[in-house]
């Protein structure tokens, strides 16, 4: 290397570090500070809590709060506390019940009157829509005369389809609860009786009548179903079965209801089947009964996994529920 | 020569036909076949019966749950808040949580307005899960009276259940609120509630080396506390008269301890006597005509019964053993008792009848058994054990099957039963650095659900009264 390239380049490097030397010597060397962490009130708001929860954990009360009063676990004694016997204070009167079972449903009073409320600020109207160019007449396609035709003649009205037992109620229903009249308990008794089998009356040419029995069958649609499509059914009701495991004679309970289901195969009816109904008169099990009316009921288990064949039109089932 | 052919063997009938096969089954076929179509159409026809059609659809694999229920505030008349009905409608939600049967819902998930005109909106429970709905209302009528209303209403079938009103002195509300919460149960559960029920116990309070103990009486749930004696003399084991406002229980007045009876109507207070060397453990005949006490006697301890009416005393032990703690059965024709009669210094349950005929062993678990109490449901005992692993609580059927453990700890005991034989209350003691607290606790006959009771001392010898209403 040329000596003049040796001392260029050795200057170089002197001044260079020269730099280096002033940039640490010379430039301040401040720490990053780490960002402040402020403080944050947490205020813990819980549900409100049952009396007896209170005493059952040791939950310590916050701070600088009230403490809560425990009114039965106060260490004091009674503040009249007398030294003799007390006498006991005689027990509450009881109370005089006017026992008004059965409160008739409210009467639905008037509507209140709507609160006053600010006239409410005018919209300013919008502008009207631009008028648009006329269209021109459409052509009058050419018609020939047609011939006169005759009036088609009125159409009969649809004879109404027979009431089907399992879509609807029965339509007349007591208008009073408490009705003296004969024909309204008939008609209530009648809405009640449904009918199993067909009449065993047999045709007596002497009287007249129908060669054989009228009356309609009372049918369900369970024999449309195959083992593994009525188990389906059955396990979609299950998680919302629940029963009192401790009331008595429980474990021997089982309950048919009749359940009636819509188009889209949705529990709609339910009650306890006729073969069932004379074991309502205890009250144990016809909370039972209830209990399984209740879950199939439940709109998270009312919804039927039906096969696609029955949906469309309303069915009737029979389940049974057992524990 | 001729020698004798032997004569042919005669051939063996070999039966040929069908006919010649059956023929002599067919009278015992015929008969079987007659028989079974007359009988088995018959079996056929009960099973229907009972378990419906074949073709059923089956529901089974039920799970223990307890009926969801919506217990909103009590409205005033003009349907405001009230703060009566506040306080009425939290003891009724204590009420149906405390028994395990219903969940409350917590009135933070309700959807606003969600009862127009006083009908519910059907809707907004079922969406809530709830199968019963409570609305009431509290209307004061002046003079110090107030009139309470409530409705039970069954969300699945959209219709009122029940509505009742009652008028009371204001001052006695928290009684109508237990009463409206054993309704309820009873219309929803098909049994009677226990919560507008007392229990009568000793209140246990001062130094650990000389304590104080007082006769006591407060509702189920720890409210309305009161003192009956004032704790000069120790007061132990009471016992509620299954028929009326009245407690036994025996106290150490004047350094003798004797049975006394307290009326819980008037206030009185009457002496039955001393019997033998100590008495104690009184307890009522189901008719409450009697009382059934242990007397000891020399080493032991007999079992005695006492005539309220005709003050005379009838033994239906020896005290060859000790014979302590009895109880009657519901019906009054048999009595528990502990007794060490087979094997002296470890006790066991016996059974005998009314009369102190046949007595007979029905406990044989490892330890000792006391205190036992009878269901009024019939269908249980329940018991103390000691063993070496500490006290527990238990219950077994009147024969001595089906034993099982509700509850173990360091001291438990003095199990008595609800008035509908659903919940046990007993006291258990737990031990500190200087001494012991003695807390009530109940538990479910199933072993479910157990809460601590409230006091405002330590208790001891709970006694579970009948229902007040």
């Amino acid at each position: 290397m040329e000596p003049r390239l040796k001392r260029s380049a050795l200057i170089s490097g002197l001044v260079h570090l020269a730099v280096i030397l002033l940039a640490i010597v010379v430039l301040p060397t401040e720490k990053l500070k780490s960002p402040a962490t402020a403080a944050v009130d947490v205020t813990i708001i819980g549900p409100h809590v049952p009396q007896q929860a209170l005493h059952k954990g040791k939950v310590p009360a916050p701070a600088n709060t009230k403490q809560v009063h425990k009114a039965h676990l106060s260490k004091e004694k009674p503040k009249d506390q007398p030294k003799v016997a007390p006498p006991p204070p005689p027990p509450p009167p009881p109370p005089t019940p006017h026992a008004q079972p059965k409160l008739p449903r409210p009467p639905a009073p008037a509507p209140p009157p709507p609160p006053p409320t600010r006239a409410p600020t005018p919209l300013p109207t919008p502008p009207p829509p631009p008028p648009q160019p006329p269209r021109p007449p459409p052509k009058k396609p050419v018609v020939k005369p047609a011939k006169k035709l005759p009036l088609p003649p009125k159409k009969q009205p649809p004879t109404p389809a027979p009431k089907s037992p399992t879509s609807q109620k029965h339509v007349v229903k007591t208008p009073a609860a408490m009705s003296q009249s004969v024909l309204n308990t008939i008609a209530k008794l009648r809405s009640l009786e449904k009918q199993k089998k067909a009449p065993t009356a047999k045709y007596n040419p002497r009287q007249g009548g129908a060669p054989q029995g009228g009356g309609t069958k009372m049918s369900t649609a369970n024999s449309g179903l195959s083992a593994a499509q009525r188990n389906a059914i059955g396990s979609e009701v299950q998680p919302c079965w629940g029963i009192d495991a401790g009331a008595p004679g429980v474990s021997s309970f089982s309950v048919l209801l009749q359940v009636v289901t819509d188009a889209s195969g949705v529990v709609r009816e339910a009650e306890v089947a006729p073969a069932d109904q004379g074991k309502l008169g205890d009250p144990v099990f016809a909370a039972f009964a209830q209990r399984a009316v209740d879950a199939v009921k439940n709109y998270q288990c009312a919804k039927l996994p039906l096969p696609p064949y029955m949906l469309g039109s309303v069915h009737t089932f029979i389940f049974r529920f057992t524990p | 020569m001729t020698t004798d052919r032997p004569s042919p063997q005669p051939h063996p009938r070999v039966p040929g036909t069908m006919v010649e096969r059956l023929a002599p089954l067919s009278r015992r076929f015929m008969l079987g076949a007659g028989a079974a179509g007359l009988v088995l159409p018959g079996i056929a026809r009960a099973q229907s019966a009972t378990s419906g059609p074949s073709d059923a659809i089956n529901v089974s694999g039920a799970h223990n749950a307890p009926i969801p229920i919506a217990l909103p505030a009590f409205t005033n008349a003009s349907g405001g808040t009230s703060e009566l009905g506040d306080q009425m409608i939290q003891v009724i939600t204590s009420d149906l949580d405390h028994c395990g049967l219903f969940r409350s819902i917590g009135q933070s998930s309700f959807v606003p307005n969600s009862i127009a005109n006083g009908v519910p909106v059907w809707a907004n429970w079922s969406i809530l899960g709830a199968q019963a709905l409570v609305t009431g209302s509290v209307t004061d009528q002046g003079g110090g009276q107030v009139r309470v209303e409530y409705r039970l209403w069954s969300i699945a079938d959209q219709k009122q259940l029940q509505g009742t009103a009652y008028t009371t002195a204001s001052g006695n509300w928290r009684r109508i609120a237990h009463i409206i919460a054993d309704d309820i149960y009873q219309q929803m559960i098909g049994e009677k509630g226990y919560f507008d029920t007392r229990v009568a116990f000793i209140s246990v309070s001062g130094p650990p080396t000389s304590p104080t103990r007082r006769l006591a009486i407060m509702d189920y749930d720890g409210a309305e506390v009161r003192f009956l004696t004032s704790g000069r003399w120790m007061a132990l084991t009471p016992q509620f008269n299954p028929t009326r406002q009245q407690l036994a229980f025996v106290s150490f007045e004047n350094n003798r301890p004797r049975v006394f009876l307290f009326d819980l109507q008037t206030g009185a207070r009457s002496v039955v006597g001393g019997f033998g060397e100590m008495s104690i453990g009184p307890r009522f005949s189901p008719d409450g005509s009697a009382l059934l006490i242990s007397v000891t006697k020399g080493g032991g301890a007999m079992i005695v019964k006492y005539d309220l009416g005709s003050r005379q005393m009838r033994p239906l032990t020896d005290a060859n053993s000790i014979n302590v703690t009895p109880c009657y059965s519901p019906d009054g024709t048999k009595i528990v008792f502990a007794s060490d009669r087979d094997s002296p210094g470890e006790q066991q349950l016996f059974v005998m009848g009314a009369d102190g005929s046949s007595p007979s062993r029905i406990s044989y678990g490892k330890g000792s058994y006391a205190e036992p109490d009878w269901s009024p449901r019939g269908d249980l005992i329940a018991f103390t054990r000691i063993g070496s692993g500490g006290f527990g609580i238990g219950v077994m059927k009147p024969d001595g099957s089906g034993e099982r453990l509700l509850s173990q700890g360091f001291l438990e005991g003095g199990s008595t039963f609800c008035p509908n034989g659903r919940v046990i209350m007993f006291y258990r003691q737990t031990p500190l650095r200087v001494g012991n607290v003695s807390h009530l606790v109940t538990i479910g006959s199933d072993g479910f659900n157990e809460r601590v009771t409230p006091t405002p001392t330590d208790a001891t010898d709970p006694s579970w009264g009948p229902l007040l209403s």
